[in-house]
């Protein structure tokens, strides 16, 4: 009988590890005993089973096992903190008393409240004073600037106005000369025409004045 | 059961950033999975670029863990995918030569004389192995050094239950003469 394998393919390790039904691994038996490979198979079924008893674990070499993974928690130390709180307080309550730290040469002085107010105030006048010239100086050489710039942009301006209203002029002018000449040839074409219509009725008062001297001239005959 | 409890609480506690907490669980885990990349890759440096390559997609997932089942293997099932990854990015590595079975890495880095003699089974095996192709060897692994079942597998691996039958049929009768040659020796 020729096997095709599957029964055993399927319950093999079910029959190692003895969990088939009775009737299940008598037809399992019957094929391990009539079909060689089914047979060759089952024995490496057993030897792979104990080769893997056999396997030893191998120490894992020494790793890092959070470089990529678990991201530390973010926390400050905690007299960070405190320090951060009690330095903070110290610069509010600094400001609040007013407190001035100079050096001269009798050494380091610290004062509280307004006690050095004068010679700030003399700082801040002087200072003051030094700004306003500085400022009155500047504020002279831009006027200065200033007045020139005016002057050129003036004299560029009326010579553009100039320039511009002798071309208006002309063109006016042009106009002018244009609109006269064309009116007088119109005039001198109407002249014509009438001219011409007198002569061709002067004409025609010619012929019938003739008719008449010729008909006058006919009855006179007439009466002879 | 106490560790499956102790594993989810280690997972949490990772999860809000203990260090401590991930590294008790990968040490819990490590020799497993490396000695699982050993049999797979066969030479220790690949092992190591494998399992770190897996504890790091596994902690890339942790928060994809419900929990639902046995932490081992829903770890063993990233492995699984992160070794065939692994493997076909190696295969298409011109310089390195598939079949070559690390003979003596252990001995020359780590350990002296005797300890090397301590593994030598385990070199044996690996040479044994290596002779499987990889997905015939994934199940030969799973099955008879993870003791997974075959349900078990095929949701790790996402293949049918009788195709991983049929290839541990074909494995073990590929394997005949290697093992009848240990058998000798």
């Amino acid at each position: 009988m020729l096997c095709d394998h599957q029964l055993v393919s399927d319950h093999l390790l079910d029959y190692i590890d003895e969990k088939l039904s009775p009737a299940v691994r008598k037809q399992v038996e019957q094929a391990l005993d009539n079909c060689e490979t089914c047979q060759s198979c089952y024995q490496q079924a057993i030897a792979l089973h104990q080769a893997a008893h056999q396997w030893k674990q191998e120490p894992v070499p020494e790793w890092h096992r959070t470089e990529y993974a678990v991201r530390p928690r973010q926390r400050q130390p905690g007299w960070l903190n405190w320090a951060a709180m009690a330095t903070s307080t110290l610069a509010i309550l600094m400001v609040i008393f007013q407190v001035q730290f100079s050096v001269n040469d009798s050494g380091f002085n610290i004062a509280f409240g307004n006690q050095s107010n004068q010679q700030v105030n003399t700082l801040i006048e002087e200072k003051l004073n030094e700004y306003k010239k500085q400022q009155a100086l500047l504020i002279e050489a831009r006027f200065v600037a200033q007045s020139d710039k005016q002057a050129t942009a003036n004299q560029l301006l009326v010579a553009n106005l100039l320039e511009k209203t002798r071309e208006e002029r002309r063109d006016d002018l042009n106009f002018l000369v244009t609109g006269i000449q064309s009116q007088r040839f119109e005039d001198q074409r109407k002249v014509e025409k009438r001219l011409a219509s007198l002569t061709d009725n002067q004409i025609e008062n010619n012929q019938y004045i003739n008719q008449l001297i010729q008909s006058a001239n006919f009855n006179k005959g007439d009466d002879q | 059961m106490f560790n499956l409890r102790k594993d989810e609480k280690l997972i949490e506690k990772a999860l809000s950033g203990s260090q401590s907490s991930w590294i008790t669980l990968v040490k819990r885990y490590e020799g497993l999975v490396y000695n699982y990349c050993l049999r797979m890759t066969f030479n220790s440096s690949d092992a190591m670029d494998l399992m770190q390559e897996v504890f790091l997609a596994v902690y890339r997932n942790l928060p994809a863990y419900r929990g639902d089942g046995k932490f081992k293997g829903w770890m063993m099932r990233i492995a699984a995918n992160k070794t065939t990854d692994f493997l076909r990015a190696r295969g298409r590595n011109p310089l390195h030569r598939a079949d070559d079975v690390e003979e003596d890495s252990f001995h020359s880095h780590h350990s002296p004389e005797n300890e090397y003699e301590a593994f030598a089974d385990n070199r044996r095996i690996m040479a044994m192995l290596a002779t499987l192709p990889e997905e015939q060897r994934l199940v030969v692994e799973l099955k008879f050094f993870q003791h997974f079942t075959f349900e078990e597998i095929s949701h790790q691996t996402g293949v049918a239950i009788s195709t991983i039958k049929t290839r541990l049929y074909s494995a073990l009768q590929k394997l005949k003469g290697q093992l009848e040659i240990q058998n000798v020796v």
